[in-house]
């Protein structure tokens, strides 16, 4: 769990309080797993961390899938009476400067006057720094991942074999992530097809972790541009520099600049040439999870 | 626009997007979904789409920044998608762009309530083809898997929510804290075994080009429900029709909530913790809600129109017995409701 190096983050930064409306922070930060919705929301403060107190407080109505050490407030339908409810919340009223990682006119509005002498600040970049670089448990859940990303692969490849239509291999491969345990995906299966090649795309979020992998039948070895890539993926290389999309994975999609070094620890989706993979940074040979 | 005097709308919501634009997203995860989203510019005789770079880094900022240009006149804005974005807008000083579209929204076109239907229609036979896979043994994400591959086989644009089939204790003290003291639902699918004897609660979304479906039945594991449970079913027949009979142009979100209360012996029918009723469009739940803590004052203000879509979804709870919920699609029309769920109540009819 990336607590503490949110709120060395937030030390380093002089950030007080962060309020956090996007699911991947509030997993991130909390461990809490809440019911799955796909697609982007508008800002709303579904978690908060008081640099004060080090506490972390998840907005839940139940303590089912929230970890102990996590504090609970419940929700409301009225943005003002949960505004109230976090301004409530140990060391967050006097606090001076407060991180958030997106805003709404309303609540910036709510907030503003609930917090009155804090100044709205960006706390995306706090949680970006703080969730980079992955701890050895944090891979174990990437790997995981990474392993039904793989067979969801399989069961999709079988069904382009077979000369299934698009909506077929997403049914198949779908069924088959969920048939293993993992009933969200980081994205739903893509397929794009170009004569005989078929390319295919799967990404699945497994206990929150997403991985990655992105394969072109009928040649479903990795290609020479994605060995090539993979092997750039050392320490100290710029993002730009790897010569793939390159993006960071975590709990969700995480976006890199292009001028972003590389370091032990990241964990990359990379891809080109219609092949990807998920890969882990490290001191010595990256390694493709 | 014309209405509240703006000029310029900026949306970076998804489902903002889709409404205004036609323009689907894909299902993904949210932060996928917000480093790819399109943002939609829309003037009064003009819309823009664009997909700039991550909108946490400057370039993708400066690029949403150029599109807008120097638009004159009232700006207005959805959400911003981080302080950056925030700060790059502030010369516009926007205003909240939520009042037009929860006005626009309010009401759907036909073309808009074919598309649900459409949705409806996939999201109910898929889980009519799920149903006969319900049996003592089966976890609960194995009936995800099959929801998954029939709603993709029936045409389905993407999956909404992770779907839901909660297993419930027969009394509230068995179940997990809750800050209201009833049932913490939906709790998500953890890969738990059925029993023989279990009661779902199920709860499905799906999106058909950017229109949201709801599906919602209580189930028996490997049993038919028992005269308690045929009661409950009975009562929550009740509470949709004494709503039913009130919803029409006219009446408000609180009319309803006070029509299944009464229904239901003067105690709500529902969770304290969500509603009655919530519309449903382009988000799975949108306004109007009805029996929220909003309240009556506010609930009284939202008035039913001709094309305003509700998802009906009272909750009978017997403590000590479980009980039914399920959820029923309603469209509002010029002389009263009909029915968008199409889909019987298994094992009852």
């Amino acid at each position: 769990m990336s607590k503490e190096r949110v709120l060395d983050e937030m030390g380093r930064r002089e950030v007080d309080v962060l309020i956090l409306g996007r699911e991947g922070n509030a997993r991130a930060v909390s461990g809490a797993h809440r019911l799955f919705l796909a697609g982007e929301r508008a800002f709303s403060p579904g978690c908060v961390v008081v640099a004060e107190t080090g506490a972390v407080h998840v907005l839940s109505v139940t303590d089912f899938g929230v970890p102990a050490d996590a504090h609970l407030y419940p929700p409301s339908w009225n943005p003002a009476t949960l505004v109230g409810r976090v301004a409530a919340l140990p060391g967050v009223r006097s606090a001076k400067r407060v991180g958030v990682d997106g805003i709404t006119p309303l609540f910036e509005a709510l907030l503003t006057a609930a917090v009155p002498d804090a100044s709205l600040v960006d706390g995306e970049a706090i949680m970006r720094a703080a969730r980079r670089i992955k701890s050895p448990d944090e891979v174990d859940h990437l790997r995981a991942a990474a392993a039904v990303a793989r067979s969801t692969m399989a069961v999709a490849l079988n069904g382009v074999a077979r000369g299934l239509d698009d909506s077929g291999v997403v049914a198949l491969a779908m069924e088959a992530m969920a048939a293993e345990g993992t009933t969200t995906a980081a994205f739903e299966p893509r397929i794009s097809r170009a004569g005989q090649r078929v390319t295919v795309a799967v990404g699945v979020l497994r206990d929150g972790w997403e991985a990655d992998v992105t394969r072109t039948a009928p040649e479903v070895d990795r290609p020479a541009e994605l060995v090539a890539a993979i092997a750039r993926c050392h320490p100290g290389v710029a993002v730009a520099d790897v010569g793939a999309d390159v993006h960071g994975v975590g709990c969700g999609y995480e976006a890199l600049p292009a001028d972003e070094r590389l370091e032990p620890g990241m964990v990359l989706s990379v891809s080109v040439a219609g092949a990807g993979d998920t890969v882990l940074v490290t001191e010595d040979a990256p390694e493709v999870l | 626009m014309e209405a509240q005097g703006v000029d310029v709308v900026v949306l970076c919501g998804e489902n903002n997007v889709a409404y205004a634009t036609g323009h689907a997203a894909p299902s993904q995860e949210p932060a996928r979904a917000g480093a790819t989203r399109t943002v939609a510019i829309l003037t009064r005789t003009d819309v823009r789409l664009l997909t700039p770079p991550p909108l946490d880094f400057d370039d993708g900022v400066r690029e949403l920044a150029a599109a807008i240009g120097d638009h004159a006149g009232t700006l207005a804005i959805d959400e911003y998608p981080s302080m950056l974005v925030h700060a790059a807008l502030a010369p516009h000083a926007p205003v909240d762009a939520r009042p037009l579209l929860t006005a626009a929204k309010f009401v759907k076109m036909p073309a808009e309530l074919d598309a649900m239907r459409r949705a409806q229609r996939i999201n109910e036979q898929a889980m009519d083809d799920v149903l006969p896979a319900l049996r003592p043994g089966i976890r609960d994400t194995d009936l995800s898997a099959l929801f998954f591959r029939r709603i993709f086989e029936l045409g389905a644009t993407g999956n909404t929510v992770d779907p839901i089939w909660n297993v419930l204790p027969t009394s509230l003290a068995d179940g997990p804290f809750t800050f209201t003291g009833h049932l913490p639902f939906p709790l998500p699918a953890v890969g738990r075994v059925l029993e023989k004897g279990d009661v779902i609660f199920n709860d499905a979304g799906i999106d058909f080009n950017g229109w949201a479906s709801d599906f919602g039945r209580t189930w028996y594991v490997g049993v038919d429900p028992d005269a308690r449970q045929r009661s409950q079913f009975r009562r929550y027949l009740e509470i949709v029709e004494a709503c039913r009979a009130i919803i029409k142009p006219g009446a408000s979100a609180w009319d309803v909530a006070i029509a299944a209360r009464e229904a239901n012996g003067g105690q709500p029918p529902w969770f304290p913790h969500l509603y009655v009723a919530h519309g449903i469009g382009t988000d799975s739940a949108e306004l109007p809600f009805c029996g929220t803590d909003l309240g009556a004052e506010i609930e009284s203000q939202v008035i039913f129109e001709p094309g305003t879509v509700l998802v009906l979804e009272p909750v009978v709870w017997d403590d000590g017995h479980g009980g039914y919920r399920a959820e029923e699609v309603i469209v509002v029309t010029d002389g009263g409701c009909e029915l968008l769920t199409d889909y019987p109540h298994a094992p009852y009819e």
